[in-house]
């Protein structure tokens, strides 16, 4: 009896630990085009838009990117969460800001007040607007 | 007499095709240089064409202000150097024998010269008017562009786009966000008048050809800035190859003719004088 209610017991903690890493998984996979598109801006390697961006999106997204071809810029305290999610949609919010420069001037363009919207395409997770 | 001649041998017709064959293709990217640096001996201001006379006429019936511009464009735009100090009094500026024909201009556009574009700002490229980021937050509303932005503050009727020294890094995508530009502008019966650059940062020229094709394609205005300063010493630009020489806005001093900022600032005012006369039959 006392091992049975062990071994329930431990089957619960599994099954939550695995729940809990299962949508750790999930959110993980819906913020990381959100992130890529960041990085893309701050390295400037547009190429990497095709992997990133959702079909409907994808020229916006160029267009973003090429926005910051002029400056160099970086991520200042950027991180991301999931706000709301179904099994082909998500919002992802994200903290923080880009901050360009251009010879002595510096811009910061804060990031905080968008709701990225994340779809499933072909099974991939694509940034598709905001 | 013609039919006494002999006719060539087969082989001499061969000789003669494959030396004609060899001559055509040396000439054809001689020709195609030509057409691809056509632009370059465009006129510095143009005539308008019936499309943007009409496209005024049509701007001001939308309601778009007749006595306003706006500028578009980079840190080469943003800057006070640019047209700033002609909204200022005369301390600023020295028309010299300019000073009947440019008056005018100053009282029509008055305001606008030294107008902060919320679409100009160091750093643009022509993808940069047209993103979401680059709004002036403290300005602007959620959603706009810094496009529209301007256009919703400042209601211009004609807009001077001087776009491209950014955008060097990857020319083939400039033409295709100029287009845009111009399109959205269109939409909101604005004038376009596009400006080549003095630089040639890409090291073809395709900016400035890409400019002026679209300047052709759309019938808008080209304001071939470029041919203008092709005669000072190294194209009108400091050792950069990119920013322009300075002078004060003195047309008055012959030593104020050896720099860039001079024609650029005189041939903007020739350019807005072209665009008042062509406003003033279709005022209320």
């Amino acid at each position: 009896m006392k091992l049975s209610k062990i071994f329930f017991f431990f089957m619960l903690i599994l099954l939550l630990v695995t729940g809990c890493k299962s949508g750790d998984n999930a959110s993980d996979a819906q913020i990381k085009p959100v992130e890529s598109f960041y990085n893309t801006i701050v390295s400037q390697q547009r190429d990497q838009i095709g992997t990133i961006a959702c079909a409907s999106w994808e020229k916006d997204a160029y267009r973003e990117v090429d926005a910051f071809m002029g400056v160099k810029s970086e991520m200042k305290d950027f991180s991301c969460t999931v706000q709301n999610s179904t099994a082909d949609a998500a919002e992802v919010v994200c903290k923080g800001k880009i901050a360009a420069s251009y010879g002595n001037e510096i811009t910061d363009f804060p990031i905080e007040n968008r709701i990225h919207k994340v779809v499933k395409e072909n099974g991939e997770w694509r940034l598709c607007g905001f | 007499m013609d039919s006494d001649q002999p006719p060539l041998p087969l082989s001499k017709k061969l000789i003669l095709f494959v030396v004609l064959i060899i001559l055509w293709l040396i000439a054809q990217p001689v020709v195609a240089a030509q057409q691809d640096n056509a632009w370059q001996t465009l006129p510095v201001i143009p005539e308008l064409s019936e499309f943007s006379k009409k496209l005024l006429q049509e701007g001001i019936a939308a309601g778009n202000n007749p006595h306003a511009f706006s500028k578009v464009g980079d840190c080469e735009t943003s800057t006070d150097w640019y047209l700033h100090d002609f909204d200022l009094d005369d301390r600023y500026y020295n028309l010299g024998e300019y000073k009947e024909e440019f008056e005018p201009v100053l009282a029509f556009y008055k305001g606008s010269f030294l107008r902060r574009s919320l679409a100009a700002k160091p750093g643009f490229s022509a993808a940069s008017v047209l993103s979401s980021y680059w709004i002036d937050y403290s300005n602007c509303a959620a959603g706009e562009l810094p496009l529209t932005c301007e256009y919703n503050q400042h209601n211009p009727l004609v807009v001077l786009i001087s776009m491209g020294t950014n955008d060097g890094y990857n020319p083939p995508v400039f033409k295709e966000n100029l287009r845009a530009i111009i399109t959205a502008t269109l939409e909101q019966k604005r004038l376009p008048v596009l400006m080549t650059k003095a630089d040639n940062v890409e090291g073809t020229y395709a900016i400035n050809r890409d400019i002026a094709a679209l300047a052709a394609e759309y019938e808008i205005p080209l304001w071939n800035y470029w041919a203008a300063i092709q005669s000072l010493p190294n194209g009108g630009l400091v050792e950069d190859g990119i920013h322009l020489t300075f002078y004060k806005n003195d047309f008055s001093d012959p030593y104020a003719w050896n720099y860039a900022w001079t024609y650029r600032n005189f041939t903007a005012l020739q350019m807005l004088e072209t665009l008042m006369n062509a406003t003033k039959p279709w005022l209320p």
